[in-house]
């Protein structure tokens, strides 16, 4: 039976125009491979019900070069002929089959019992899926145009719009840059490096500070723009699959985590293939809802390397990848200002005399508060956009709507490079103008940031807000206070406030 | 003699501090009744920036007028322009029981902590070219004993910074102030009638007076 299915597959390979040339270059070998997968072989021969005819209709699925998805992943739907013998008719139908994974399929019928079995009326009906987009990258990122390509919509069909690329990054396309935000920084896969410096360079003084994934993008990714994380290391030793993807949801939590996964992790057992799922649900049994929340969320689920992101159910049940609301969160509103100043303003800002502002805005989850910040917005009209930006209570055209349960915490915005004079930053009132400080009175409560025009980052403290533990002393009992500087620079960013791989790891919340 | 050089230091130190500066208002008449706006840190910004023109331009505080140094009707029009280092006050004042009209164009430095430190000041008189009732009229017109300040306003959002119009009414012995900070904004991208007839008379006076308020003048920091 297996000879047969296994000559009868390599026919096919041999024969079909759309077959890529690779996999027909290696129909031969795929004898071998397959006559070795366990998964295969028992599909090919099954071990059903022996007192019913041993005869089936089988659907198997390939990948793009022809590799066998097995059935816990979804590549395989069989059904047996019937539970007795009988000499009447009995309906033979797997319904509707979803494939897994772009690839090939195989659908056959067989009987390998002595006695024959008719199958009659047999019919496959394919329906397609809609292929809106596909993308191909060189290792560092940058696109293969020739083989990638994308739907035109139609007009019914609105916007058909991937937000996420190579890595699961958004590109950050303004002026024609073509770069991906990873956050911390933007990345040009043209060049495969960062334009920015790392910030946390001090930390890897062998590598340049505009690295990407430590230079080896094969082995690693870089989650963020501050660090590679393996994703070799990021998973378990042989774990493949949904267990992998699970493994490094895990590993990247406990990056988050730190010190509370750690705890929670103190009575778990041994973290190996076998109990990967059942750990991390005894995790959140336990009571580390975070975890939950952090797992289930899209920055943790991400592509590593050239593995295929897992959508929907796994074959346990669990759901990978959840909407997240789409922001990146601090748990510091500091952190979260400096963030948006390296990302947003100490770009923008040495691009185009135009002000940009964002709202900063908070989530309490778990009696934590969150801090993130909104899409940055601009004055439409550029009379007045050199020197105004819109304001805390601007509507949501300009900064976005605020995810549902969000609280207002502040607002960043910041002046050109060059625009204002020397470690200036709110501006002030004068002379019968508001400036800044105008905007800022009309908003006793909320906490106020501006990256001033020789690139200092400046915090303002509301009147009865107390200053932040992870203040410098000079700073307080200051109304104003200095965040870090040299964002317009060529030099390292100087921080004056405490910057730790942990405080600076943006969390997703849902 | 160490300590009396400490101490000279010291007053010397203190009197240069802009920081260290506490303007205050000392109200002697309480015949005026003053009404300002409801939110109080609104006007201690203001009031702040504007106290410090008034104390170089050696005005008196229109709130602050006693009846000896004249209790008659008055209206200043303020014109503050962002990143630029002028101002315009239009003072309209009922003296003898006629009108007259008064424009500073003012030019002023600071210190680097943005406290003004000197001004420049030229004076020009003016009449209204339709006559004082006409004028008024129009400017009734257009709702001046109807404006609201800009956190009545619905929907008046603020912004970083911007130009302000600041409209001070001193009528029948009652003193009220309009302040419409950042107001460009709501001239075209979100605009609002209340906005847009304080705009309107600004138009008005400079037509009415040949004083040059618009174009705004150039960006300088």
């Amino acid at each position: 039976m297996l000879t047969n299915v296994l000559g009868s597959l390599i026919a096919s390979i041999g024969g079909s125009g759309a077959t890529g040339s690779l996999v027909k270059g290696g129909a031969a070998g795929i004898n071998t491979a397959l006559t070795n997968t366990p998964g295969f072989v028992n599909t090919v021969t099954p071990a059903g019900n022996v007192s019913a005819p041993q005869a089936y209709l089988t659907i198997m699925f390939f990948d793009e070069r022809f590799n066998f998805i097995s059935a816990a992943d979804g590549g395989v739907s069989q059904a047996q002929v019937a539970a007795t013998w009988s000499t009447s008719t009995s309906p033979l139908a797997l319904g509707m089959v979803k494939a897994p994974k772009n690839g090939y399929v195989y659908v056959y019928i067989s009987n390998r019992s002595e006695q024959h079995v008719y199958f009659d009326d047999f019919k496959v009906s394919l329906q397609t899926g809609n292929i809106i987009e596909e993308n191909h990258y060189y290792s560092f990122g940058l696109k293969i145009a020739a083989i990638s390509s994308k739907k035109l919509g139609h007009v019914n069909e609105g916007l058909l719009k991937n937000d996420y690329f190579y890595n699961d990054k958004e590109p950050f396309d303004d002026g024609g840059l073509n770069w991906y935000n990873y956050g911390f920084r933007n990345y040009d896969p043209q060049i495969g490096r960062f334009p920015q410096l790392d910030p946390l360079t001090d930390y890897y003084a062998v590598l340049t500070p505009y690295q990407y994934a430590g230079n080896d993008p094969i082995v690693n990714v870089d989650l963020d723009g501050l660090e590679p994380l393996s994703s070799v290391n990021g998973a378990v030793s042989g774990v493949t699959g949904a267990a992998r993807d699970f493994t490094y949801a895990y590993n990247t939590a406990s990056l988050v985590l730190g010190p509370a996964m750690q705890a929670a992790t103190a009575s778990s057992t041994v973290f190996t293939s076998i109990n990967l799922v059942t750990s991390i649900t005894s995790l959140v049994a336990t009571g580390a809802n975070i975890v939950s929340d952090i797992i289930n969320s899209k920055s943790v689920t991400q592509q590593v390397g050239s593995m295929t992101k897992i959508t929907g159910n796994n074959s346990a049940g669990y759901k990978l990848e959840q909407q997240d609301d789409g922001f990146d969160y601090y748990t510091n509103i500091d952190i979260a200002a400096f963030v948006w100043a390296q990302k947003v303003g100490g770009i923008r800002g040495q691009l185009e005399n135009i002000e940009w502002s964002s709202k900063i805005f908070s989530k309490t989850v778990n009696g934590i508060k969150y801090y993130a910040v909104t899409r940055e917005g601009r004055l439409k009209d550029s009379q007045f956009a050199e020197n105004q930006s819109p304001g805390p209570d601007a509507n949501d055209s300009y900064h976005g709507a605020l995810p549902k349960g969000a609280v207002l915490e502040g607002h960043i915005h910041y002046h050109p490079l060059g625009s204002g004079k020397i470690n200036e930053s709110f501006s002030p009132p004068r002379g019968n103008r508001s400036g800044d400080f105008g905007m800022m009175s009309g908003f006793p409560n909320l906490r106020f940031y501006v990256l001033g025009s020789s690139g200092e980052l400046w915090g303002r403290i509301p009147a009865n807000d107390k200053p932040r533990s992870v203040f410098p002393t000079d700073h307080d009992g200051g109304k104003v206070y200095k965040v870090a500087d040299n964002f317009y620079g060529e030099g390292k960013i100087k921080s004056y406030i405490k910057l730790t791989k942990q405080l600076l790891t943006p969390i997703r919340l849902k | 003699m160490k300590k009396n050089i400490l101490f000279i230091l010291i007053i010397v130190f203190s009197s240069s501090c802009n920081f260290c500066r506490k303007k205050t208002l000392q109200i002697k008449s309480v015949d005026l009744e003053t009404v300002t706006p409801d939110t109080l840190v609104y006007g201690e910004i203001f009031d702040e920036s504007r106290n410090g023109l008034e104390a170089v331009c050696k005005f008196i505080g229109l709130s602050n007028l006693q009846k000896d140094q004249g209790n008659e009707d008055e209206i200043r029009f303020w014109f503050g322009y962002d990143r630029s280092d002028s101002a315009k006050i239009i003072v309209l004042k009922k003296r003898g029981g006629s009108w007259q009209s008064m424009i500073y164009f003012l030019k002023y430095s600071n210190d680097e902590k943005f406290y003004i430190t000197s001004v420049e000041k030229r004076m020009e008189q003016g009449e209204p070219k339709s006559g004082w009732n006409v004028f008024f009229n129009k400017l009734e017109g257009l709702g001046l004993s109807k404006l609201k300040n800009f956190d009545k306003i619905p929907g008046y959002t603020l912004t970083t910074g911007g130009d302000q119009i600041t409209i001070e009414i001193r009528k029948n012995n009652k003193y009220n102030r309009y302040e419409y900070p950042n107001y460009l904004v709501h001239l075209t991208e979100t605009p609002l009638k209340e906005v847009d007839e304080v705009y309107e008379m600004a138009l008005l006076m400079q037509e009415e007076f040949g004083y040059r308020l618009y174009p705004r003048p150039p960006m300088e920091y």
